[in-house]
């Protein structure tokens, strides 16, 4: 009898204190995320990436962490006005992914954050490294966009990607708007998976619509 | 035991509840003391942690208590970890990261020194400014010419460096040496590189003061590195106004070995029949090459195979000086085999190893003659043969992240032939040339180099050794640029058309004294350069027996270089200056004073300009080239005004128009480039008739470019093997 009580008392510690783990992981997590989703300036990032990264570092069997910190150094690529730390950065935001993409293989998000990364290394010396990394970035969209024909991002990405592309090598807003439309399409049936689930972009694609139509 | 059991109850809802705040504050600076911003600072395991603000400084709270790891990160430094001990209350730690130097941001001897690469950032040039800067069309040659150092010849091919012929360059791919970089010499007009500067991922120019793995080249080396694997599976064409080439590299299964071939056939009879040239040709040149490609990876490192056979034919005539009514014939056919297999390998961590071996082989089938109508005045027709086989192994120790040292032994064994018909029995001239060196980068600080160097020649045909010794510093001074010094003594065998006259020659050599500083920041580059240079024992001879050779000339080159770039004033417009000063005067072959050569020009200007339009994809680029009056030899004047005429100063102005677009499902650039915009009267020398006429006058004539203007039009299509399948299936 003792070692029945015992061990309730025992098992409702341990339940008690992983639930509690379990919740401080998701208020961190809302917390960060909250902020990302306002987040405007590079300390910000910097900020964020270094908070998902220690988070990540604490639920190590969690692959969303990975995900915004590999997020966070993307944009920080995208942001950075010094074009020899590019590839720095964006190496950084590959590792993240890499072990974002060990938990959690053939995630249509991850995909969208490669071809991300991969705009941003094109963008250090885009006469040189264009031709060879294009097909590399519209690989991961349409690899993307089969893993999960609902996410609406890589069609969002792939509208930014053919917008800030010379319209003679099949760029432009011309062939940006209906893609940008399918995006937005997509973005209005959306549903996340939970409160913590990727689910940016669909601001951002309205007025990068409005834009267009301007 | 109950009780145990609610004290540890109570002991863990402390722990997580009630437990004391510990509050960590700090700095984060680097070594020099300059705070660091946006460090991630962790107590590992926990979500505690901050993100140090721009004055370096952090501070963050934790509730846990005991022994924990406090870890601090930042891309470009060195992740540091360090016990803490928390237990509520306040900590102060200030902590110092140390710089993560990479091969990348590691200080690079400057002096002399040309880079042109995609895997250094810090470089001058990148390799797509080989193919897209106005003059000649991709020659690798022609844009090194728009760099410090480098003379403007056109009479001859081959790079001119500080007062050096063109002989005093030699081209290396791979670390293999290149006997016959160039199509063989045509009089009085200069030859293009053979090499397509696509096939190169890395070219490094050095105008002096070179590394003691090379040698055998008193002013310059030029190191061509080849591509390694491909990323994909790709095929190439060219189609331009002179030649049609195709090119196919298949990369295997698993990346990991591919092969290539390229076929190119170049034929200017249709241009020439368009734009008439002098002189006028009876067969317009005519190239026919074929290359072979092999890349294997191996756990370690990478086999590479590169194989190269040509056949090559022209001929023309001019009105002879020698008598109005005669004219001078000349013609060649060449042959040429190039082929080269190399190692580059790790053995363990600490050891690395570069092996090759090569083979070569060139023919050439000259014949001069210079006739009228009535009768032959003069005929000559050489037939040479140079056949080159060579090993290479360089080994290197490997000391922590940056120094290394380098020891290698080069063998070749080189054969060259000459014979003419009626003038020139055969002779053969054999040289077994062994090379030893050892040559260290020894990094005192990441900012701080030192490269101490020698080398050891020795050659059967002269049977004679040298010892030339290399040193060079290079210091970063951070933010300020860096400043470098080379020395060395470069030692070469006397050209093979001496050695065919007399075997028994000495080497020829060259001093080299170099200090520079550069400059790599922000887009934009600058570099100044000084040298002095001796030469000692070059070759000379009576000018009237030319078979008398000796070692008896010397002389020396000063001067001044600077180079500007600037990648930064305009959204897409990128241009570069060069200014180079020269002086120099030598006594060599038959000049009877110590002069300034017919090569050397004492100012020399480039200005390229480049603007890419991003909405038409296309780039337009603009090179203005200016070289003072160079001398020329006149044979009217008395032996003490010897090489005093100048030619009129030369000026150039090229321009090219490089257009990117999709032709189904190649990615093609439209190349349009045209040389001597604005027809300036450009003159490389004169020559003139080996008689004087009837009133005692040798009659002279201006070398010059073939036609005013030389216009390339070509189209240069890719199409690969989609990578997007590649990555989708994977």
């Amino acid at each position: 009898m003792k070692q029945f009580i015992l061990s309730i008392i025992f098992s409702s510690i341990f339940v008690t204190g992983f639930s509690q783990q379990e919740a401080a992981y998701t208020r961190t997590m809302e917390t960060n995320i909250k902020t990302l989703d306002t987040a405007s300036t590079t300390e910000t990032y910097v900020q964020l990436g270094n908070n998902f990264d220690r988070i990540a570092n604490a639920a190590k069997d969690q692959w969303l962490p990975y995900y915004y910190a590999g997020f966070c150094y993307a944009v920080m690529a995208f942001k950075t006005k010094d074009k020899t730390q590019v590839d720095a950065i964006a190496d950084k935001a590959d590792s993240y992914l890499d072990k974002a993409d060990a938990l959690k293989p053939g995630n249509s998000e991850i995909s969208t954050l490669r071809a991300m990364i991969t705009n941003t290394r094109i963008l250090v010396d885009p006469r040189s490294r264009w031709q060879e990394l294009n097909t590399v970035s519209e690989g991961w969209i349409i690899k993307a966009q089969q893993q999960d024909p609902a996410n609406p991002r890589p069609w969002y990405i792939q509208a930014r990607t053919k917008l800030y592309t010379p319209a003679m090598l099949g760029g432009g807003p011309e062939a940006a708007l209906p893609v940008l439309e399918e995006a937005l399409t997509r973005f209005g049936k959306f549903q996340p998976d939970n409160s913590l689930a990727p689910n940016w972009g669909h601001e951002e694609a309205q007025k990068l619509l409005t834009q267009l139509k301007k | 035991m109950r009780s145990q059991a609610i004290c540890l109850c109570f002991f863990l809802s402390l722990s997580c509840c009630l437990a004391a705040q510990t509050t960590i504050t700090g700095t984060i600076r680097s070594k020099n003391k300059m705070p660091l911003d946006g460090a991630s600072i962790s107590l590992e395991g926990t979500y505690y942690g901050s993100t140090s603000s721009k004055g370096g400084e952090y501070t963050f709270s934790s509730p846990d208590t005991g022994s924990f790891n406090l870890v601090v990160s930042l891309i470009g430094y060195k992740k540091m970890s360090q016990p803490v001990h928390l237990a509520g209350g306040q900590l102060t730690i200030h902590l110092i990261l140390k710089e993560e130097v990479n091969e990348m941001q590691a200080v690079t001897v400057s002096a002399g020194s040309f880079e042109a690469s995609d895997q250094r950032r810090n470089t001058v040039l990148k390799p797509l400014d080989i193919v897209t800067t106005a003059g000649q069309q991709a020659d690798i040659v022609a844009v090194l010419k728009t760099l410090p150092g480098a003379q403007q010849v056109g009479e001859s091919e081959g790079l001119f460096v500080r007062g050096g012929t063109g002989a005093e360059t030699k081209v290396f791919i791979d670390g293999m040496m290149v006997s016959n970089p160039f199509y063989s010499s045509v009089p009085d007009i200069a030859q293009r590189g053979r090499f397509s500067p696509l096939l190169f991922k890395g070219t490094h120019f050095s105008s002096g003061g070179y590394s003691a793995q090379y040698g055998q080249a008193m002013s310059s080396a030029l190191t061509l590195e080849t591509h390694d694997l491909p990323t994909r599976t790709e095929t190439n064409m060219i189609i331009s106004s002179a030649q049609l080439t195709l090119t196919r590299q298949q990369l295997f299964k698993e990346q990991k070995a591919s092969a290539g071939f390229s076929i190119n056939y170049n034929n200017l009879e249709p241009y020439y029949a368009l734009v008439p040239q002098k002189p006028y040709y009876t067969k317009a040149p005519e190239i026919i090459n074929g290359e072979l490609f092999g890349r294997w990876k191996t756990r370690k490192g990478i086999f590479k195979y590169y194989g190269y056979a040509t056949t090559n034919t022209l001929s023309f005539h001019r009105p002879s000086l020698e008598n109005e009514k005669a004219f001078d014939h000349f013609s060649l056919q060449g042959n040429n085999v190039f082929t080269i297999l190399t190692y580059s390998g790790k053995l363990n961590d600490q050891w690395k190893l570069n092996t090759g071996v090569g083979f070569s082989y060139n023919k050439d089938r000259i014949d001069f003659l210079t006739a009228s109508p009535a009768d032959t005045i003069s005929s000559f027709h050489p037939r040479l043969t140079n056949y080159s086989s060579q090993a290479r192994a360089v080994i290197t120790r490997l000391f922590g992240a940056l120094s290394k040292w380098h020891t290698g032994v080069e063998f070749q064994r080189v054969m060259d032939k000459i014979e003419a018909k009626d003038s020139i029995l055969p002779v053969s001239r054999p040289d077994n040339f062994i090379s030893l060196f050892t040559e260290g980068d020894i990094y005192l600080t990441p900012w701080l180099l030192a490269k101490p160097g020698i080398r050891y020649e020795y050659s059967s045909l002269l049977s004679k050794g040298n010892f030339g010794p290399r040193l060079s510093f290079a210091w970063k001074l951070q933010k300020a640029g860096q400043i470098s010094i080379a020395y060395g003594t470069f030692f070469q065998r006397p050209e093979t058309v001496y050695l065919l006259r007399k075997p028994n020659l000495d080497y020829t050599r060259a001093i080299h004294y170099i200090l520079n500083y550069e400059r790599i920041a922000n887009g934009r580059t600058i570099r100044a350069e000084f040298f002095y240079k001796k030469y000692e024992d070059l070759i000379t001879y009576p000018s009237n027996k030319p078979s008398e050779l000796g070692n008896n000339g010397s002389g020396y080159a000063k001067g001044f270089e600077i180079f500007w770039r600037d990648k930064k004033l305009f959204d897409g417009f990128d241009y570069w200056i060069s200014y180079s000063f020269l002086d120099t005067k030598r006594k060599f072959q038959d000049y009877p004073i110590e002069t300034i050569p017919t090569f050397a020009a004492k100012h020399t200007l480039n200005v390229v300009i480049k603007q890419f339009v991003t909405p038409i994809a296309t780039n337009f680029s603009l090179t203005y080239t200016y070289a003072s009056g160079r001398p020329y030899y006149n044979p009217n004047l008395p032996v003490s005004a010897f090489l005093s005429d100048r030619t009129i100063d030369y000026h150039n102005i090229g321009f090219q128009v490089n257009y990117l677009t999709k032709l189904g499902k190649a990615n093609t650039v439209f190349i349009f480039n045209i040389n001597n915009l604005i027809g300036n009267q450009q003159v490389y020398g004169y020559h003139f008739a080996s008689n004087p006429d009837l009133q005692g006058i040798f009659k002279g004539e201006a070398i010059t470019p073939m036609a005013k203007r030389s216009i390339f039009f070509g189209a240069y299509l890719t199409i690969g093997n989609d990578r997007r399948k590649e990555i989708i299936d994977n």
